[in-house]
């Protein structure tokens, strides 16, 4: 991975080194947290095979991948923190962040923990439309530093999480079942109407025909056939 | 309808509603595909026409003649290989036989010919699923077959099976 830099470094850094530092940081950040995401993930095949629980919990209550979202959505985070931390080169690395934070929330949203990123998503985007404002005065050529230094470390978070999402069984699945999970709300309203709708004819027919209503739907009754 | 909800239904027999929905899904699918290799078929009428081809019978007749099969050949294969056709899939249904799987080819074919049983007296056979005590069709029980809700715990049944299947192996 990219060689890492402390914060506190910067003011000291100069020039394009300063802008190269900042890259770095982010970069070797980034890089740190997919290392991480990969070793949860190889940790989770091997939770799997020896867990004794069958049943899958729903993804809201898996500590693990709700370990991995909180990283993910930390990333913007730590990314501003690193651009207040500097005055020149704060329109490139907050652009940055609002990149990352989309990716992030990309990967929320194909694992399903939507309602868990929205806490996240809205104080960011709030916090980023002001910087917004407060940078439409930023010079043309702060602009095109910010615009390499955006591309760089676009590619590289984008291409990281990317590809650790490519390499891991798990999320891949997750973000194949979610593809649909674009729409899959919409899907799982259909589904839901449908099977109300069933009981309820259903209903209106038993009643018509003198039975009583059935709450739930019947098993297969598979044993007496 | 909460998440609870959904495990009550997952593996219960699906009602009537839902499978009408996932009929319609089919057939809207099945006419496109219908259109297309229509489409097609005249195309290459058209083609064979301007090399000057001469054929005793178009291939726009012949591939009328297949509709029937192709129809056939969509839900048979469906149901044997996948347990669900594109309908079922999007409605969240799949078919089990009396083992939980999803119908034998044999069986598959055998539900085919429920089908054209349960629409010949004016669909009773299909409506006769609001009535069942297990909300079967004619057809489910020519073939032996129930129709199921297939939720699961993250809304991916194909996820939830291979994780049981991992599990059960590693056991």
């Amino acid at each position: 991975m990219t060689e890492q830099t402390s914060v506190e470094a910067l003011p000291y850094v100069s020039g394009a080194d300063r802008h190269r530092t900042i890259v770095r940081l982010v970069a070797g950040g980034i890089g740190e947290g997919v290392d991480r995401l990969m070793a949860i993930a190889s940790s989770l095949d091997a939770a799997d095979v020896e867990s004794d629980t069958v049943e899958p919990e729903p993804i809201h209550a898996d500590p693990t991948m709700m370990a991995i979202l909180g990283w993910v959505s930390e990333i913007p985070i730590q990314v501003k923190a690193v651009a207040d931390s500097t005055s020149r080169v704060t329109y490139p690395v907050t652009r940055t962040a609002e990149v990352v934070w989309d990716t992030a929330a990309f990967v929320a949203r194909a694992t399903g923990a939507t309602a868990f990123v929205e806490g996240f998503t809205e104080p960011f985007l709030v916090a980023w439309q002001e910087e917004r404002e407060r940078l439409a005065s930023v010079g043309t050529a702060e602009y095109a530093r910010g615009r390499v230094l955006v591309v760089e470390v676009f590619e590289q978070s984008v291409g990281g999480i990317m590809g650790f999402i490519g390499e891991s069984e798990e999320l891949g699945d997750l973000v194949r079942e979610q593809t649909l999970g674009i729409t899959g709300s919409a899907v799982r309203e259909i589904r839901e109407t449908g099977a109300a709708a069933d009981g309820l004819t259903e209903g209106i027919f038993r009643r018509l025909l003198g039975r009583d209503a059935r709450t739930v739907p019947p098993i297969p009754a598979t044993a007496s056939e | 309808m909460s998440k609870d909800d959904h495990h009550v239904l997952q593996d219960r027999t699906a009602g009537f509603v839902t499978r009408l929905f996932a009929y319609i899904v089919d057939l809207i699918l099945l006419f496109g595909i219908v259109a297309i290799g229509g489409w097609v078929s005249v195309l290459v009428d058209t083609a064979l026409e301007r090399m000057g081809v001469t054929t005793n019978i178009s291939m726009a007749v012949i591939y009328v003649w297949s509709i029937p099969f192709i129809i056939g050949a969509y839900y048979v294969m469906f149901w044997a290989l996948t347990g669900r056709t594109v309908g079922k899939w999007f409605m969240g249904l799949k078919i089990v036989d009396k083992n939980g799987r999803p119908p034998s080819i044999g069986r598959s074919l055998l539900r085919l010919i429920g089908y054209g049983l349960s629409a010949i007296v004016f669909w009773v056979g299909y409506a006769w699923i609001i009535i069942d005590d297990q909300r079967r069709g004619w057809h489910d029980h020519i073939a032996k077959t129930w129709v199921v809700y297939d939720y699961s715990r993250r809304a991916g049944g194909e996820i939830y099976d291979d994780y049981r299947e991992r599990v059960d192996a590693a056991e």
